[in-house]
């Protein structure tokens, strides 16, 4: 094992969009203002820029141009300390109270104890790997955001709402957009995008997939974690046009079902990195069908409970999408009261954030 | 927004301390790391009883029978944790035991950092002694769980005791409730006895405890944990702790391994058998494993009975029960 710096991932992509939007002939004269005209005052943004702590460590990714025109005097009085507020709030009780708790019950698809767990606690770990997952970095992404609000500098938002997700290219606009929107703009795009022919579009999603995928390790699991995502966005564009499905709400449902269902099971590849174990896996879903379901109740009741909250988070922006209901809104600091008393009184065991080890 | 919020999160957790500190309600563990913190943070807390004899060690001897162990026993092997674990517990509290019982069996097992972190993180060490919210053991969906099943119950015996002094037809399916709930308890007892060994995995688990064994540490390593241990005797022979170490019955093939051998010529170097204890089994084929290492339930509570009459034959120190 060859130890790495931390957070690498992270700002070697931060100092790539630093040096592209500044050389890149398309891009020099639109980011001019990247480039402080002192020497000193340049390093010092370049710095920040890198360094930036709420984000260092694991995004979001922020581009440069996003960024550096940021960087000036900052006045207590121009903070925004609700929307800190919420955004802290809700990143810890994602982290602490569903995430660490979800690790606990989803430590068993771990090889070589899944073995002997039924097909419904087996399927269950995996949904709540699922929302483990998305707690965890969301949580992360949301701190990160409220830390950095609380300086004065605005980071993008890295999760919206991503498992209502009717597409696998909706998926990716919703899930880790720091880095979808990083490798499309200087990925995707400058290997021509869509602009060529299909076939040249197909292989570009399938290159940024791969490396995308790459991105998360050195290891195959990861590469071929990215090849199933663009293989999904390859196979999508093909049937694009050939099969129109109708927008009704039992079609956009089951549109989202499928995502979530092949986005899920793609997890797999995050917790298990052996490809043996993987495929052991999906054995034990099948060869396990008759096993009684009385001792893995336990399992499968706090699974499901942990899971809960993630699900309702969807469901309320959902509902609220055309606007929050005036009794919602009375109602939030409610919400954030409790949301505070669960952090401090129903967290699980502390555990490093799952994109550390990226 | 912010101070209503800060208002309803300080009214909910003064008045659940409250509710904890005068209802005292029953919890319930939610998985294995919630029970192994429960346990930790109970021994460091919980003054009420004084503990005679602790018992540091892994999950082969976290199955102890407690109500077969002798009175005032507390077991701190945890399941997922090390023997170090237990024995660093045992040093952070005030009062010690007066006997303090080392499982040898997984004695390399690393020290967990963040756990024993968690647990004696300054701060949040003090503020559990004075807020028992913050105890793992009153975690808020727990205890949700546990009222809410015991407001079930009282309603169900005032509605067993309406419909009886009624005499309503519904008698029969207080009846068909009663059966249903003894039908309930009897799957539960045979699920607690039922043990699900696979034959092909039990082998295959077997096999890589075989593999496991064949290997002895690094000499550093083995310098490392020599040191540690030594600290620890040194340490709880100062408080006049009395020190018997125990090894947990494995599996007929791993029990002559390399590394066992190894690490009990290791125990023999550091805790001299003619100045301390020890309850070796003298049998492995008479105890039957679920994977090579932990014993299923009849060979545990055989093992317990075997571990308690050795410790009575010690001729233990006479100490206060409450």
């Amino acid at each position: 094992m060859v130890p790495l710096p931390i957070g690498i991932s992270f700002y070697t992509f931060q100092g790539i969009s630093l040096l592209v939007d500044t050389f890149a002939s398309d891009k020099v004269d639109k980011y001019k203002f990247l480039v402080h005209k002192s020497f000193f005052r340049h390093s010092l943004n370049t710095a920040l820029f890198i360094s930036f702590f709420p984000q260092l460590v694991a995004g979001p990714i922020v581009k440069a141009h996003d960024f550096i025109p940021q960087i000036k005097e900052k006045a207590l009085k121009d903070v925004d300390w609700e929307s800190c507020f919420r955004a802290l709030v809700l990143g810890y009780f994602l982290k602490m109270v569903i995430a660490d708790n979800l690790k606990e019950q989803t430590f068993w698809i771990l090889f070589p104890y899944f073995q002997n767990l039924s097909t419904v606690a087996l399927l269950v770990m995996l949904f709540g790997y699922s929302m483990q997952i998305f707690a965890d970095f969301a949580g992360y992404s949301l701190i990160a955001i409220g830390v950095a609000r609380l300086m004065g500098y605005n980071i993008n938002e890295n999760f919206n709402f991503p498992y209502i997700s009717k597409t696998f290219s909706e998926f990716w606009t919703r899930w880790h957009i720091s880095l979808s929107s990083f490798l499309k703009e200087y990925l995707y795009f400058p290997l021509g995008g869509n602009r060529i022919n299909k076939t040249r579009t197909y292989l570009n999603l399938m290159i940024v997939m791969f490396l995308g995928g790459l991105w998360h390790g050195a290891a195959w699991s990861y590469a071929v974690w990215g090849s199933f995502h663009g293989f999904a966005l390859v196979s999508e564009r093909f049937l694009r046009g050939r099969i129109n499905l109708p927008d009704t709400m039992p079609i956009n449902f089951l549109k989202m079902t499928v995502v979530f269902i092949f986005v899920t099971f793609a997890w797999l590849l995050f917790k298990l990195p052996e490809f043996s174990h993987v495929m052991n896996y999906m054995e034990a879903i099948v060869r396990n069908a008759n096993m009684p379901l009385s001792s893995d109740l336990f399992l499968i009741k706090y699974n499901l409970l942990y899971s809960l909250p993630v699900c309702i988070y969807h469901l309320y922006y959902l509902y609220t999408k055309n606007g929050t209901p005036k009794t919602l809104k009375n109602l939030q600091p409610v919400i954030f009261g409790l949301m505070l008393f669960l952090i401090i009184s129903n967290s699980g065991s502390p555990a490093s954030f799952v994109y550390f080890q990226f | 927004m912010i101070k209503k919020s800060l208002i309803i999160f300080i009214v909910l957790f003064i008045s659940y301390n409250l509710f904890i500190i005068h209802v005292k309600p029953e919890t319930i563990t939610q998985d294995n790391w919630h029970k192994n913190r429960i346990q930790a943070q109970e021994y460091l807390y919980n003054d009420n009883k004084p503990i005679a004899i602790a018992i540091a060690g892994t999950s082969l001897s976290a199955g102890l029978f407690g109500n077969l162990l002798p009175e005032n026993t507390y077991n701190l092997a945890m399941g997922g944790q090390s023997t170090i674990d237990g024995l660093e517990i045992v040093k952070n509290k005030n009062r010690k035991p007066d006997i303090l019982l080392i499982e040898i069996n997984f004695i390399y097992t690393e020290r967990s950092a963040q756990f024993l972190d968690n647990l004696f993180l300054p701060g949040l060490y003090m503020a559990r002694k004075i807020f028992p919210a913050l105890r793992d053991k009153y975690r808020a969906s727990s205890i949700a769980e546990t009222t809410l099943s015991s407001i079930k119950q009282h309603l169900y015996k005032y509605l067993n005791k309406y419909i009886s002094d009624s005499k309503a037809t519904s008698s029969v399916k207080l009846e068909n409730k009663k059966k249903m709930k003894n039908k309930f308890d009897a799957v539960q007892i045979k699920k607690e006895n039922a043990v699900k060994v696979i034959p092909a995995l039990f082998e295959m688990n077997l096999n890589r405890m075989v593999h496991l064994s064949e290997a002895i540490p690094p000499e550093k390593i083995i310098t490392n944990k020599k040191k540690i241990l030594t600290d620890y005797k040194n340490y709880f022979e100062r408080f006049g702790v009395q020190i018997i170490l125990f090894e947990m019955p494995v599996h007929e093939k791993l029990v002559h391994s390399k590394k066992a051998t190894h690490i009990r010529k290791m125990m023999f170097e550091i805790f001299p058998p003619d100045r301390f204890r020890y309850i070796l089994p003298d049998n492995a084929a008479k105890f039957n494993t679920t994977d090579g290492i932990h014993l299923t339930p009849h060979s545990m509570m055989n093992y317990t009975l075997f571990l308690t009459n050795n410790l009575n034959k010690i001729r233990l120190p006479r100490y206060n029960i409450d």
